[in-house]
């Protein structure tokens, strides 16, 4: 699969709530920042996930 | 998308995961025999995944004390325990459990699972931080939703990964409510405590323990990891729940600080539920009175964990961690697992719990047991057989 902004986290990459959470954990060690649970409930794509972590990037 | 599909996908998931056949959850029960035997399917089937870590549930000291208890305060309080169900026997409670732990004061909960929420939701709310366990149990999980606190994890018993996130959080941190488990639930590892401590001693914050599955089973008096660590000092709070090693239902938090007492105010999950029926409440008293007096089962329980953990080993199925109550046997495939425990109770009559992905960490289905101090030898020699026997 070729990630891109509009890639589904959900129904292309199969990432169930599990996974997708775990992802989270990587994300915030790669980026240095905090994301917490509730700012990724509506989180379906890459860009999605990319807008939430440059938000908090800009809140920190 | 209508109200009702997204039950209606359930039961397409269901019928894809488990196909036709015997049904791995919710399993009847048609008769208890004793604490580690029941009639299942019409057969007498051995029980090692009912979390019945002492083996009180037939003790007769709890029976006679359910028994009392019914014929003299009735079947139930019809009230919760801020209204007209906050009997004597809810209030004795309670100082017994804030004696046995050595804490200030209790706070009992009709349910374990009610414990975490109501515990949760009282403790954090807005513009407070829960940082807890990537593994932690659902019910914390929704404690969480419900206090309105940005919720963040930590990878499962890293204290590094925790390290981190209270570097982050910076001037917050004190403000942050750490939460981990004594035993989880689905390897049975225990948490680093000793190094989740030295994490809240240097940041600040608050420390959570929900020792559901080691009270009664770690420590010198049974209090849990806590107790077995030497880290009390540094725990503010600690959960439980009834269900396990006191063969009954409920939970509780016990706690130094004296802002427990104002819980009952604060918290829905307290405030609304009708409180526990007074044998409930006699039963528990009973059995915690047994699990202080008789150190005796959690040595048994401990020599039964180990005979398990060990045949288990030797057969090479990959168990978590360390050796406890919970024994849980990692398969590759869902199929597999769910064949493996149907053959394990309709070939050899044992029962023990099938866990299925997402619940299970890293994505794999576990047969788990969980073992009983009521167990005999024999009984764990026997279902160390049946997993050779059925051995993939």
């Amino acid at each position: 699969v070729k990630l891109g902004a509009d890639t589904n986290l959900v129904t292309t990459l199969k990432l169930d709530s599990q996974k997708f959470l775990d992802l989270l954990l990587d994300v915030e060690d790669a980026f240095d920042v905090l994301v917490p649970m509730e700012a990724v409930v509506d989180v379906q794509t890459a860009g999605e996930l990319a807008e939430v972590i440059e938000r908090r990037l800009r809140e920190d | 998308m209508p109200l009702l599909d997204k039950l209606r996908r359930l039961a397409e998931e269901r019928e894809g995961l488990l196909g036709a056949g015997q049904e791995p959850f919710g399993v009847p029960v048609e008769e208890l025999i004793s604490a580690t035997e029941a009639r299942i399917g019409g057969h007498e089937v051995l029980l090692a995944g009912t979390n019945n870590y002492l083996g009180l549930t037939f003790e007769p000291s709890c029976l006679q004390a359910g028994h009392d208890a019914l014929d003299q305060e009735g079947t139930g309080t019809t009230g919760s325990r801020m209204a007209s169900g906050s009997f004597s026997g809810h209030a004795a409670l309670e100082r017994e459990l804030a004696d046995f732990f050595g804490r200030r004061a209790a706070i009992v909960f009709s349910a374990g699972y009610l414990a975490n929420l109501g515990m949760l939701s009282a403790l954090a709310g807005p513009g407070d931080f829960i940082l807890i366990d990537a593994d932690c149990h659902a019910s914390i999980y929704e404690g969480c939703r419900l206090s309105g606190a940005e919720v963040l994890r930590f990878r499962h018993n890293d204290a590094s990964s925790l390290e981190k996130r209270m570097r982050r959080l910076g001037e917050d941190a004190p403000r942050t409510l750490i939460v981990v488990e004594g035993i989880y639930s689905m390897l049975g590892d225990r948490a680093p405590l000793v190094e989740i401590a030295e994490v809240k001693r240097g940041f600040g914050g608050y420390l959570l323990v929900d020792e559901a599955h080691s009270l009664g089973v770690l420590g010198g008096r049974g209090r849990g990891l806590t107790e077995e660590t030497g880290t009390e000092s540094d725990v503010d709070f600690i959960v439980g729940t009834f269900s396990k090693s006191l063969g009954g239902v409920g939970g509780f938090c016990v706690s130094d600080l004296p802002e427990l007492d104002l819980v009952r105010y604060a918290s829905k999950p307290y405030i609304f539920t009708a409180s526990q029926s007074p044998a409930g409440i006699a039963t528990v008293r009973a059995a915690l009175s047994v699990m202080r007096d008789r150190p005796e089962l959690r040595s048994r329980l401990r020599e039964n964990s180990e005979r398990l953990y060990r045949g288990l080993s030797a057969l090479g199925y990959q168990l978590g961690p360390e050796v406890g109550p919970v024994v849980a046997a990692t398969f590759d495939a869902p199929d597999e697992a769910l064949d493996f425990w149907r053959r394990l109770l309709n070939d050899e009559h044992i029962y023990v719990n099938l866990m299925m992905p997402p619940a299970t960490p890293a994505g794999k289905p576990l047969v788990r047991c969980s073992v009983s101090a009521a167990h005999t030898p024999e009984q764990i020699d026997r279902i160390v057989g049946a997993f050779e026997r059925l051995r993939p």
